[in-house]
């Protein structure tokens, strides 16, 4: 089971990451007392998952979490602003092993809080065109639809495979200059923070080995000069809009560098997250009433050695070149008059893959449509991948990602859907097979 | 001889009347749109009322900011599952809209015109109808003791998806009352119904409309509240960065 073990001085920087978070969410609501109660505002919502996992005959109901989100945003003035929410998850598969764990309710039934965004935002900082944020943020950065190579200051929250394009909140501070139709972005990161892995399945987006054997995982260590930075360039020439950015930091998602095995049983595996910068640009514009929109990375990586170790022999191998790859997406929509949204997407280089010939390529496919009054909303999602194009009948993966939607009642939305994947065992969609789930949902807003 | 010269004049009288007809369908809708476009900018609350055939209805409260007849931001402000989704227009092909829950603006196509705006009776083109006269031409006027009901086809070439509308407006101030809306193939598609009408700020402004779509039944309701006109918003105010922002 791979377990995200920390070194001592990263347990410190986590301890007072989650310190400044909850002192920075006692503030928000501290300030917000000062706020006029007409002004405060409170919302949040409540979603509830039941998944369903298909395997040949059976049907098995999967230990996935439910999630209640509070939120809390205090406009102060209209030069300051304070937003803070937490996100709460519970599961509702009891996990006990023994009859002294039938007297914890928490074991019976875990539970995970966190820190969701708790910023401050400050307009007109200095100068009237400069907004200042500070805190745990979401920094969407790029136009494709959700598949964003140009995304990577945010790691990813791969949580729920069903929306493995989520990303996390992450510390940062940012500042926006607005200058006519520009806008000029820098980003500071304190520290890296990592990938969210679905629990129980690290393997899915790890490779299958991940959870065989025991690991250590080492996080950058926390000093002024790891810290991550980035800047974006953004505005727009005629029907185009576009950007330009550059990112200095850290792969959120960890690479082996080590394997000690003692015996055919016991092993251990050790990970770090790589350094990497990004060159990154994208485009949005439309032609005759299609969307259009591209985006590309860059990626300049620092080499990865994998030393192994067995016994008295040791051996390395390269786990990541340090040569360039190049990362897309390439997309566009369209509504038809009927009613009828179609879009599609093709990505080059899943989030997971580095290295120039470890990228393979991904054609979504996504058509939505509206019923009754935007009552119903039925979505068909597909997708094909292929890792070889000169071997392509060995080497393709596919999805189908079908959900109906009912949201005939102020906020409350069911869903139901299904994401089954399948393919040759080289693709990601065939390495996801057994993850094949139904899952039902319900999501109260308020 | 005197028949000819009767003919003759009726003959004459027919083409200036039509020629006088057609004149005064331009200027018409001409005084309707400054009527329309008078204010400099406008920023008010809206009431949404989006309201089933069987009378069950669902509430929306909008904010609403708008410069001339192309700049305008639109942000929800309830329900709790739509809040904080804002629509950026700044031309016809440049739309925006921005979803709080991945804290994301996407530039939307304007092939979404003819869809509905979230669930309202109005489409996107209904919303970022600003001057009448620039796609549509009067074809031919009618008038009423107390109204003018003008009869306006697509410009060559302008890009809108109604083959036909026939709009009413008041003859004491030149505000519209009521369009209709119909489709290239002559169905009767949409009413919309203006009220409330009140001279704010020097303007005068409806301040209830309702659309109905007449297949389904359903019906739009807005009400506006909070109107201010001439507050000085600056072009720059119609922006990525304020659509983000919260309100």
């Amino acid at each position: 089971m791979l377990n995200l073990k920390r070194r001592p001085d990263n347990r410190s920087i986590a301890w007072f990451t989650k310190a400044i978070g909850w002192l920075l969410v006692a503030l928000v609501f501290f300030t917000a007392s000062s706020v006029s109660a007409q002004k405060l505002r409170y919302s949040g919502f409540l979603q509830l998952d039941k998944r369903f996992t298909v395997s040949g005959d059976s049907v098995g109901i999967a230990d996935f979490y439910n999630r209640f989100r509070l939120e809390l945003a205090a406009p102060m003035n209209n030069r300051l602003f304070a937003f803070a929410s937490v996100d709460f998850r519970f599961y509702d598969l009891p996990r006990v092993g023994t009859l002294s764990q039938l007297e914890d309710l928490s074991r019976d039934y875990p539970t995970e809080l966190s820190i969701w965004e708790a910023y401050v935002d400050v307009y007109g900082f200095l100068s009237k065109n400069f907004d200042l944020r500070i805190g745990k943020q979401r920094l969407a950065w790029g136009t494709a639809d959700k598949l964003n190579p140009t995304d990577n200051l945010n790691p990813d929250d791969f949580s729920d495979l069903v929306n493995f394009a989520e990303k996390i909140p992450t510390w940062a501070i940012t500042g926006n200059y607005y200058l006519g139709d520009f806008t000029l972005t820098g980003v500071w990161l304190p520290s890296l923070t990592p990938v969210l892995l679905p629990r129980h399945g690290a393997d899915l987006f790890l490779g299958s080995q991940a959870s065989e054997f025991q690991d250590t995982l080492a996080l950058p260590a926390p000093r002024l000069n790891r810290s991550m930075f980035a800047f974006k360039i953004g505005g727009n020439l005629g029907k185009w809009d576009y950007s330009l950015s550059y990112f200095n930091g850290f792969d959120d998602i960890p690479i082996l560098t080590g394997v000690k095995i003692k015996s055919l049983t016991n092993a251990k595996l050790y990970l770090n997250f790589p350094k990497i910068q990004v060159v990154g640009a994208d485009f949005a514009t439309e032609l005759s009433g299609v969307g259009l929109w591209g985006e590309g990375a860059l990626f300049l990586p620092k080499k990865v050695i994998t030393r192994k170790v067995m016994g008295q022999f040791t051996s390395s191998s390269v786990a990541l070149e340090d040569k360039p790859y190049f990362k897309f997406t390439l997309g566009g929509d369209y509504t038809f008059p009927g009613g009828w949204y179609i879009n599609s997407q093709w990505m080059h280089g899943f989030f997971t893959e580095r290295g120039e010939d470890s990228l393979h390529d991904y054609f979504i496919l996504l058509l939505e449509k509206q019923l009754l009054q935007n009552r119903i909303k039925v979505s068909l999602g597909g997708g094909l991948e292929v890792a070889d194009w000169q071997e392509a009948q060995n080497n393709y993966g596919f999805g189908l990602f079908p959900e109906l939607t009912y949201q005939a009642i102020d906020n409350l939305e069911l869903s139901v859907g299904s994401f089954s994947t399948g393919g040759k065992p080289s693709t990601l969609f065939g390495s996801w097979k057994n993850a094949d789930q139904i899952y039902l949902r319900a999501k109260i807003s308020f | 001889m005197k028949t000819f010269k009767r003919h003759l004049f009726l003959l004459l009288f027919i083409f200036l009347a039509g020629n006088a007809l057609a004149q005064s369908g331009r200027v018409i809708l001409a005084r309707i749109d400054s009527v329309l476009n008078a204010p400099k900018d406008m920023v008010a609350t809206e009431n949404m009322m989006l309201i089933d055939k069987d009378g069950s209805q669902k509430v929306r409260k909008i904010k609403i900011y708008q410069k001339g007849s192309e700049k305008r931001l639109v942000r929800f402000l309830s329900p709790a599952d739509v809040r904080g989704v804002g629509f950026l227009r700044l031309t016809k092909d440049r739309l925006y809209l921005y979803l709080p829950a991945f804290r994301r603006v996407r530039r939307i196509a304007s092939s979404v015109k003819n869809e509905n705006f979230m669930g309202t009776d109005f489409t996107y083109e209904d919303m970022s109808q600003g001057e009448y006269g620039k796609d549509y031409a009067a074809k031919s006027v009618r008038a009423t003791a107390k109204q003018y009901i003008l009869k306006l086809v697509p410009r060559p070439g302008a890009d809108v998806s109604y083959g036909k509308l026939v709009l009413t407006a008041d003859k004491s101030n030149n505000v519209v009352r009521k369009v209709e809306y119909y489709s290239p193939a002559g169905t009767l598609q949409k009413i919309l119904k203006i009220d409330g009408v009140k001279k704010i700020d020097g303007y005068w402004f409806g301040t209830r409309m309702e659309m109905q779509t007449v297949k389904s039944g359903h019906r739009t309701r807005l009400e506006m509240s909070k109107i201010q006109f001439d507050r000085g918003l600056k072009a720059g105010f119609f922006s990525e960065r304020n659509l983000k922002r919260a309100e």
